[in-house]
């Protein structure tokens, strides 16, 4: 069922295309806006990261014999009334760029699809991406940096009356170039209160309560592992159940999900049923912002396929309860990726802001962010052996992660801006395996103090100092990071950052990773120019994460939209 | 209207929901063969113990086939298995989720073995780093684990310390090919009383599987490591599965007197991927409490 022989071209010429067609649009346009005629609107986003890599022994860089490797898309959409239209090409050449999965090379139309709405109804037939609540059971999405892209291909059907919003649909999911082998069917319903009740409406109350059903068709009857034939079955459902509450300033949101007997490679191949729960609490003051969440999974490993493992062909996806760090050593060098087969985690987080005027926030306020998670196994006893081990509900297992961070801002005046922000965390290596040695210890922890300068020399001339450190004497050592950025607004950027593993164990692997980068954005296009080293770390987005491989060269990026 | 909608939704709803599942209760698996050995076209040996059998050591190595450093592992297994046949069992378990696991397109085959998996939790080997290994899966200076550059001093001194086994193992295999099928009797004898119940073990290993595998080697001219990938690299001794349970049964309860004797009876069926030249059925016999292996031995499938 690959589609790449029916829609792909394996040419280098559309590609280039790519980037002029956005440039001619532009030329014709002196507004990006779009409008509407009797003949519809069209837009369009648009998008290339081309790697030059080079040879670089020292920082242990990948050799690539094609040197130049590019990822670039063109997504179109038409839309005239109710009726819409769209399409997405993409090409990964010759091959996609270092860590990005490599099954995606070549070229061709990956998604399209038609879709109308009429009265609260819409259907859509071909490609599409949905979630049903927060995911746990269903979740369809695109994360273009991991490589991820999980949209289903079928048919879609959404109705949207008065307080009552339901969703049905049916398809295959994406697997690279091709079709998940598995069918995916489900339904989701959610119903508000306030969208009915005026009264409830004006009030500082609502309820909204949802369920979902996602069921999934995989062809096989049996599997033979070692001496035995296991029975497989071929529909496995999950279903999950969620309800909000709000009252005033707080908010409660809760989210059960369960899912039945579903033997793979992941989970060894038991038939113990799985389960998710995510609780979150929300109170929200004008300055003072507190939110409090648990989750427990257990054996929620949901796929179109029971043979794949990694990233691959996810139905569902599980919420991460740590905060998404953006300061470079917070946030690639030991992240958390999500453990769908097990774990207990719990985050709190309280956000204040010191008022203007007042003793500690002087002129201009003060930001105060304060942050904490912990994630911990699941307390489990052996049970049969294809029946699966049993969990304690109340108990906790070995510590996997831990993060404890604050986070300060604070404008000194028009032109001063300091953030400043200080992490401890713990990693289990042995789960979550983010480690770049050969042998890894069991865990590490770290602490990692940031401090980010931004001064705002005239209205268009900006400089920002980030200077980063990371310390630790377990696994890879610490690391010291620095980023000097120079903005000439509306246009023109220019940055240099450099990355140093202090304290790694082989001195010989204490190296620099430098890196320099020029941009310029115009109008709604953003083109970037960098070239030095890229160190190996993690990405990680909403707790799925990729190995980043190392690489030297230099990179031209372009994003843009019409 | 508005209440049918909100029924009909509702009623769709259930649909999907009754459309979806299939519970499967237990037993949820059965036996790849099922029947009786055929000991009258295929009868088992005749068998008696011999007190001067000789002790035969297990080597084992826990690697996998993106871990670099594995392969100088890997020839100093070779080396002493080469060095000893008659005297040493090796056995390479792929295992752990680092450097086992499928790295497509790369390294795309998956290894691993339900009886390496629970080994490798167990005894926390891929844990604690690979390539790593156990010798006799005994414990020296109070760590189980042994690097590989002592395999071959530490099974020379288990050696060398007592020549002669503690137990006796003999295995008769007959090769059912049109079946795809291997009957193996395995006897086994207490050569003196020993203080724990005694375990047997069966096992399937392979030569000469080829198959990718990362390697690093020393780059003499600018230092550092170079990554190979070795596309045809030949994986010897590699355990490709169990017969029975994963951790064996009791033969032999604690106590039991010299000159016992037991047969086990496996029928084991071939999978597509093996290739039955190079199979072998390899025993391991070990003390039930403190797993510390006793005797180890290993017969062709062919043979």
């Amino acid at each position: 069922m690959a589609y790449s022989g029916l829609w792909g071209k394996r040419s280098f010429a559309f590609t280039a295309c790519i980037i002029f067609s956005n440039l001619s649009i532009l030329a014709q346009e002196n507004s990006p806006q779009t409008r509407e005629n009797s003949w519809g609107s069209l837009t369009g986003t648009s998008g290339a990261d081309v790697w030059y890599y080079m040879k670089d022994p020292k920082s242990g860089a990948q050799f690539v014999e094609d040197r130049v490797r590019m990822n670039s898309f063109l997504q179109l959409m038409y839309k005239k009334g109710g009726f819409s239209a769209g399409l997405r090409y993409e090409a990964y050449l010759p091959k996609p760029i270092l860590g990005i999965d490599p099954r995606f090379e070549g070229q061709g139309i990956a998604f399209r699809f038609a879709a109308y709405e009429w009265k609260g109804l819409e259907v859509t037939a071909g490609s599409f991406y949905e979630q049903f609540g927060n995911g746990l059971i269903f979740r369809a999405y695109e994360a273009r940096p991991l490589g991820f892209d999980n949209f289903v291909d079928g048919f879609r059907i959404k109705y949207n009356l008065k307080g009552l919003h339901l969703k049905a649909l049916a398809g295959r999911m994406r697997n690279f170039w091709n079709w998940s082998p598995g069918y995916i069917r489900g339904g989701d319903a959610e119903f508000n209160l306030a969208e009915i009740s005026p009264r409830v409406a004006k009030s500082k109350f609502n309820c909204i309560v949802g369920g979902s059903f996602m069921g999934k068709y995989q062809g096989d009857k049996e599997l033979i592992l070692g001496n035995e034939i296991l029975q497989l079955p071929q529909n496995v459902g999950a279903w999950s159940g969620r309800a909000t509450l709000v009252a005033g300033a707080f908010s409660l949101s809760a989210e059960y999900a369960a899912k039945i007997n579903d033997p793979s490679v992941v989970n060894n191949y038991i038939y113990k049923p799985g389960q998710a729960l995510l609780v979150t609490v929300n109170y929200a003051a004008p300055n003072v912002g507190f939110s409090l969440g648990a989750k427990r999974v257990d054996n929620m490993d949901f796929r179109t396929s029971r043979y794949v493992t990694g990233n691959e062909q996810l139905i569902n996806w599980i919420p991460m309860l740590n905060k998404q760090h953006t300061y470079m050593l917070a946030a690639s060098i030991y992240p958390y990726a999500v453990q769908y087969m097990g774990e207990n985690g719990l985050q709190a987080e309280l956000q204040v802001a010191i008022p203007k005027g007042s003793k500690l926030g002087g002129k201009y306020g003060m930001d105060i962010n304060l942050n904490g998670s912990i994630v911990y196994g699941l307390d489990t006893l052996n049970g049969t052996s294809r029946g699966g081990y049993k969990s304690r509900l109340l108990g906790v297992g070995q510590q996997y992660y831990h993060d404890f961070n604050v986070e300060l801002s604070k404008k000194f005046s028009k032109k001063w801006k300091l953030n400043l922000m200080y992490m401890k965390l713990f990693t289990n290596l042995n789960v979550v395996p983010v480690s770049q040695l050969p042998s890894p210890p069991p865990s590490v922890s770290a602490h990692i103090g940031v401090m980010d300068v931004a001064w705002r020399i005239t209205t268009d001339h900006n400089l920002r100092l980030e200077l980063q450190s990371l310390y630790t004497r377990d696994d890879g050592g610490s690391w010291l990071f620095s980023l000097l950025e120079y903005t000439l607004a509306p246009h023109w950027f220019v940055s240099f950052m450099n990355q140093y593993n202090v304290g790694h164990p082989d001195p010989a692997k204490r190296i620099h990773y430098p890196m320099g980068s020029a941009g310029y954005n115009m109008g709604n296009h953003r083109f970037q120019l960098s070239a030095g080293r890229q160190r190996a770390g993690i990405l990680c987005i909403g707790g799925v994460c990729r190995a980043v491989p190392a690489a030297t060269g230099v990179t031209l990026s372009y994003i843009g939209t019409f | 209207m508005k209440k049918m909608s909100f029924f009909q939704g509702a009623i769709l709803l259930c649909l999907w929901v009754l459309w979806g599942c299939d519970k499967i209760r237990p037993p949820y698996t059965r036996p790849l063969f099922e029947g009786v050995i055929d000991t009258v076209a295929y009868p088992p040996p005749s068998f008696s113990p011999d007190f001067s059998a000789q002790r035969v050591v297990l080597v084992e190595d826990y690697t996998g086939h993106t871990c670099g450093y594995c392969p100088n592992a890997a020839d100093v297994l070779n080396q002493i298995t080469h060095a000893m046949p008659d005297k040493v069992v090796g056995l390479a378990v792929h295992a752990g989720d680092n450097f086992a696991a499928p790295k497509p397109p790369e390294y795309p085959s998956d290894f691993r073995t339900e009886a390496g998996t629970a080994w490798d939790n167990f005894f926390g080997i891929s844990a604690a780093g690979q390539p790593n290994g156990m010798v006799n899966r005994k414990m020296f200076n109070g760590n189980r684990i042994s690097p590989f550059a002592t395999w071959n001093s530490r099974a020379q001194a288990i050696l060398n310390a007592s020549p002669l086994a503690d137990v006796q193992i003999a295995i008769k295999n007959y090769y059912l090919a049109d079946k795809g099928q291997v009957i193996s009797y395995i006897h086994a004898a207490a050569l003196k009383s020993l203080p724990e119940a005694v375990k047997l073990g069966v096992y399937i290993s392979e030569d000469s599987v080829i198959a990718p595998q990362k390697r690093y080697v020393i780059d003499t001219l600018n230092g550092g490591l170079i990554t190979l990938h070795i596309e045809d690299y030949v994986h010897m001794h590699m355990l490709r599965g169990h017969s029975g349970a994963i951790w064996g049964d009791v033969i032999f309860p604690a106590g039991a007197p010299a000159g016992t004797i037991t047969r086990k009876d496996h029928l084991i069926s071939l999978r597509p991927e093996w290739n039955p030249k190079h199979c072998k059925v390899v025993c391991i016999a070990y003390l039930a409490d403190s797993y510390e292996v006793v005797q180890a031995f290993q017969k062709s499938f062919l043979d």
